[in-house]
């Protein structure tokens, strides 16, 4: 089958969860069927300049084609129309500027669809608040599947996405929770696809001793995973976890793996080891107590799953419906509201050790049930064949 | 559509440990303290966590942290030697011969060690626990203030 997989950022620079998410669906794709990547020049999802040359090249043995970004985001233009859309009355007009705004504007990607969207039998859209998405999806629905990668967040609920779910073939959710919030932002009784989500990459991994020494981790340690920003629950994580380890447990600490948006604070039970390979951030987990996931936005965590497929319990944000139901479902760990609950539930992770390696283990089975590579191309494949036939 | 759930459902019951959590908050909310074996799991996670810190081997930490004090110096030491054979054994017969001598002036100093040990673990071990109870005492009296503010601020003014 000849896929077009339609992606607002690819390469192996570029860091973000619905790209990586991207770009290892493509790479299993291409073990069966004939992928091209269809992308912009970015790699900044803050000012989409371009940074690669536009025109065909290959990225991890995989074939991807180029559309250079017509138009920078700058934060003059952006921040105070977003804030207005998010949080404030306005008018549809106003959401159609956010969408350029927003960005990335790349009309030769559109331009391309239109022209040669018959050298595609299947085409496959991630991320549906871009602008590549909210147009690109428009030129040949029938034959489109589209991954939303929706969070609970204001954007989903605008109206310019209201009738954007309904026009795909299928839809591959991240969760039952993401296909239930589309299904009530877009008022339709039911929408087509599957709860597909994503695997985790293999990597070697490192004994927990060797991984210590070499990044210089000691002692006990709870691991985030993650960009470091404010939106994915970081601030609180920083303020609660500093009052835990003063008032319960001083020789604590958390390990934070990701590039830092927001600063990490100077505090002795604080480590920040920055963006690892793969092979050093899956040891990295392997070796901790726990992970701990504050975001109160998601749609699916790969980090999750990361320390699910290492065999390690999770604390996550119960605000987040996504997570609390995937911790619910998979017996893999705690959530927690305030931060008494917060406390409660480290505390009790941390001294019933059996109880906590039991709900590590018991994440890493339900990893391997539903979001093993075998499991989720076997989705793909139906939703693929579905959308192919009609 | 299938539900990513497997049939046999989740091994741990996460709902009914996270209610027993909650349960457990709100006893403490409504008294305001905490139980002694609260009090003593938390010290007791304290001296794990500072054991683990100076990297004393975990099954010493262990007899550290245990009922008995079989970590301590003991004046019984064994005799023993690497030398096989012959040699080995003369050597073994004269360090016997030669102990209860030595013991005359080594024993009185180990058990002063020994009992100067026992007397600091005693008194860190304490320490630790008392720290504790201390805290978690303040945290209660801080949510009984947080509490009659409350209560002060929902009282019409006179």
């Amino acid at each position: 089958m000849r896929i077009g997989l339609v992606v607002q950022r690819f390469g192996e620079e570029v860091i973000g969860g619905a790209e990586l998410h991207a770009r290892w669906i493509a790479q299993h794709l291409a073990e069966r069927h004939r992928v091209e990547v269809l992308t912009t020049c970015a790699v900044d999802y803050l000012t989409w300049e371009n940074a690669y040359e536009p025109g065909e090249t290959r990225v991890a043995g995989l074939p991807v084609r180029r559309f250079p970004v017509a138009r920078r985001r700058t934060p003059e233009g952006f921040d105070e129309l977003s804030s207005k859309v998010h949080f404030f009355d306005h008018s549809d007009e106003e959401e159609r500027r956010w969408m350029e705004e927003h960005g990335p504007v790349t009309p030769g990607l559109i331009r391309h669809l239109e022209t040669r969207g018959d050298d595609y039998d299947v085409l496959i859209f991630f991320s549906y608040r871009y602008w590549t998405t909210f147009h690109g999806l428009r030129v040949h629905p029938g034959k489109s599947i589209l991954v939303p990668t929706a969070e609970q967040d204001n954007a989903v609920r605008l109206r310019i996405f209201r009738d954007l779910f309904l026009l795909p073939a299928a839809l591959a959710f991240n969760s039952p929770e993401e296909r239930e919030l589309l299904m009530e932002v877009s008022g339709a009784p039911g929408l087509p696809g599957e709860v597909v989500g994503v695997g985790i990459e293999d990597a070697p991994v490192v004994p927990p001793d060797e991984i210590r020494r070499r990044l210089d981790v000691l002692g006990d340690y709870v691991v985030y995973v993650g960009r470091i920003e404010r939106e994915k629950g970081c601030a609180r994580l920083f303020d609660e976890f500093a009052r835990y380890v003063r008032e319960q447990a001083p020789h604590l600490n958390l390990v934070l793996v990701g590039k830092a948006v927001l600063p990490v604070p100077v505090h002795v039970n604080f480590t920040h080891l920055g963006v690892l390979s793969e092979t050093e951030k899956l040891s990295v987990i392997g070796a901790s107590r726990l992970l701990v996931h504050p975001s109160p936005y998601e749609s699916l965590s790969m980090a999750l799953l990361e320390a699910w497929k290492m065999g390690r319990p999770a604390l996550v944000n119960g605000r987040c419906t996504v997570l609390r139901g995937q911790v619910q479902r998979a017996g893999g760990g705690l959530y927690y509201g305030p931060y008494e609950e917060f406390a409660e539930a480290l505390t009790w992770l941390l001294s019933h050790g059996n109880e906590a390696d039991t709900l590590g283990r018991s994440g890493r089975a339900y990893f391997e049930r539903h979001y093993s590579w075998p499991v989720i191309m076997e989705k793909y494949e139906r939703l693929l064949a579905c959308v192919s036939a009609s | 559509m299938p539900e990513p759930t497997g049939p046999e459902g989740p091994p741990v019951d996460v709902v009914r440990i996270m209610k027993e959590i909650r349960e457990s908050i709100q006893k403490k909310r409504e008294q305001g303290l905490y139980t002694d074996e609260e009090v003593e799991s938390l010290a007791g996670m304290r001296l794990r966590a500072y054991g683990e810190e100076a990297r004393i081997d975990g099954k010493l930490l262990e007899r550290l942290l245990g009922p008995t004090h079989d970590w301590n110096i003991s004046v019984d030491y064994l005799i023993r030697t690497t030398r096989p054979g012959l040699a080995g054994r003369a050597l073994i017969f004269t360090k016997k011969l030669v102990r209860p001598f030595v013991r005359l002036y080594t024993d009185h100093l180990l058990n002063r060690q020994a009992q100067i040990n026992l007397y600091f673990a005693h008194l860190l071990h304490n320490n630790v626990r008392e720290t504790a109870r201390l805290q978690v005492e303040l945290q209660a009296l801080r949510h009984r203030c947080d509490a009659l503010e409350r209560e002060r601020g929902a009282r019409p003014a006179r």
